[in-house]
């Protein structure tokens, strides 16, 4: 990967997904500065329970976050049920009750969205397994205002829609298994 | 805060960057805008589309029995509250009164309507809640969302329709659902202050706007509540100055705050 030194790495995923994020997270090298975004579908009415199960395999701090609340190095945060997670200018979260996005909330699209607005090339995006097309249209964006963006390998995806829906708007920078995203992350 | 107001234009004004960008594009997808000349075009040339603009702008959508445990803790708190006068209950809400009908529904539902006294505070006139309230009507998506995160979370049959007549286009309130609530203007404007309430409700009310209003609003809030009165905000609204209120977080509770102000 050739381009300027990340700021925040955007992961996106839904069906399937959780086992490849648990997977990540646990081979993710201690401490790892770049802070990640998690923006995985979930169950609108389960708010607790989800960051601890991510947890499990992994010594890196997981956090859903407020309102407005700084973003850190060494901090992975998992977008809460039921409220978008945004980006803002200053180096904040900004959680958002609006409306449900392509029956999601939170929202893959207006979370890679905003990310990329706020940090542009210093953001990479990753698109793991899911079952619908939330995520493509906004990884299309980050790619267009020059983020990293990187598929999963739709070889190993349990569900394929949001990989497919992506590599038909755009080729990415990079199409690849989990444990060659981990050796990516891993470089930075 | 003079000039923030719940029901115009100027409320949008303070939005966040973020925010408004996000009210933004979900109005331009809702009204069917293709680009920005399809835009001008159409608000130059029809009154109702305008009208139609700022109303999805200013207004959210109802989105009821959201946060189900949240509820859950409020309908116990209320029973546990209620053994002999009525406790009185504020819910400070978005035009829509998504959380004032979603309280309502669960305490007929409940028998506990005897046990309190809600009032619905509104940022810009006394008059306006009514207004408001008798205006609501939910799409078929959103009636269909609500049954079942209803039954979903609260297992009972679902009462939706003791509450909501269909119009021929969507689901009409039915106004005898609001015969006990009173409104009030939430004092952001004067120093004027109805009696403190045993518990005020305002959910992710602040979220929407920048930072600087927090502490403002905040400060309203708490007046409005009784010592060991209770406050419900957002699950994720992240109040880091609490402290400086002498607010406790009930425990495992994030949503729900004592008033330990005297």
């Amino acid at each position: 990967m050739k381009s300027a030194k990340p700021k925040v790495i955007v992961i996106g995923g839904s069906a399937g997904s959780f086992q490849v994020v648990s997977q990540i997270l646990s081979q993710l090298k201690h401490p790892f500065p770049i802070p990640v975004f998690l923006c995985l579908h979930r169950l609108k009415s389960v708010n607790s329970g989800f960051d601890e199960a991510l947890g499990l395999n992994t010594s890196h701090t997981i956090i859903e976050p407020h309102d407005k609340q700084m973003i850190k190095g060494n901090r992975i945060y998992l977008a809460p049920a039921n409220y978008h997670m945004l980006a803002e200018i200053g180096n904040t979260i900004t959680l958002s009750v609006d409306e449900i996005y392509r029956y999601s909330r939170p929202s893959i699209d207006i979370t890679f969205d905003s990310f990329s607005y706020v940090y542009g090339n210093r953001m990479i995006g990753i698109i793991l397994s899911g079952a619908n097309s939330d995520g493509a249209a906004g990884l299309y964006k980050a790619f267009q205002r020059g983020s990293y963006t990187v598929v999963q390998d739709r070889a190993e995806a349990v569900a394929k829609t949001m990989i497919d829906s992506t590599l038909k708007l755009f080729t990415p920078h990079m199409v690849a298994g989990t444990e060659e995203i981990i050796r990516m992350l891993n470089d930075l | 805060m003079g000039y923030m107001e719940q029901c115009g234009c100027t409320y949008v004004k303070e939005f966040s960057f973020i925010a408004l960008k996000l009210r933004v594009q979900f109005l331009m997808q809702s009204c069917g805008v293709k680009d920005m000349k399809h835009f001008l075009d159409l608000v130059s040339g029809s009154d109702r589309f305008k009208e139609n603009i700022i109303h999805k702008l200013c207004f959210k959508h109802t989105e009821l029995f959201r946060d189900a445990e949240v509820w859950h803790k409020i309908l116990e708190i209320i029973r546990q509250s209620s053994n002999s006068e009525k406790i009185t209950v504020y819910v400070v809400d978005t035009p829509d009164a998504s959380d004032l009908l979603t309280l309502l529904i669960l305490l007929h539902e409940n028998d506990l309507m005897e046990s309190v006294r809600i009032s619905y505070l509104c940022f810009k006139y006394d008059n306006v809640g009514q207004e408001i309230l008798s205006g609501i009507e939910l799409s078929q998506r959103q009636f269909i969302q609500a049954q079942s995160f209803y039954t979903s979370s609260f297992m009972k049959r679902n009462p939706l329709e003791r509450y909501f007549t269909f119009s021929g286009t969507g689901y009409r309130l039915n106004r005898s659902l609001l015969a006990d609530v009173s409104c009030f203007q939430l004092p952001v404007y004067s120093a004027i202050y109805p009696e403190p309430s045993d518990m005020l409700i305002a959910r992710n009310l602040t979220i929407g706007f920048n930072f600087q209003y927090h502490e403002a609003l905040f400060t309203v809030y708490t007046k409005l509540v009784k010592p060991n009165g209770i406050l419900v905000f957002g699950l994720k609204e992240g109040f880091s100055w609490c402290r400086n209120y002498s607010l406790t977080q009930i425990p495992e509770n994030p949503a729900f705050y004592y008033n330990r102000t005297l």
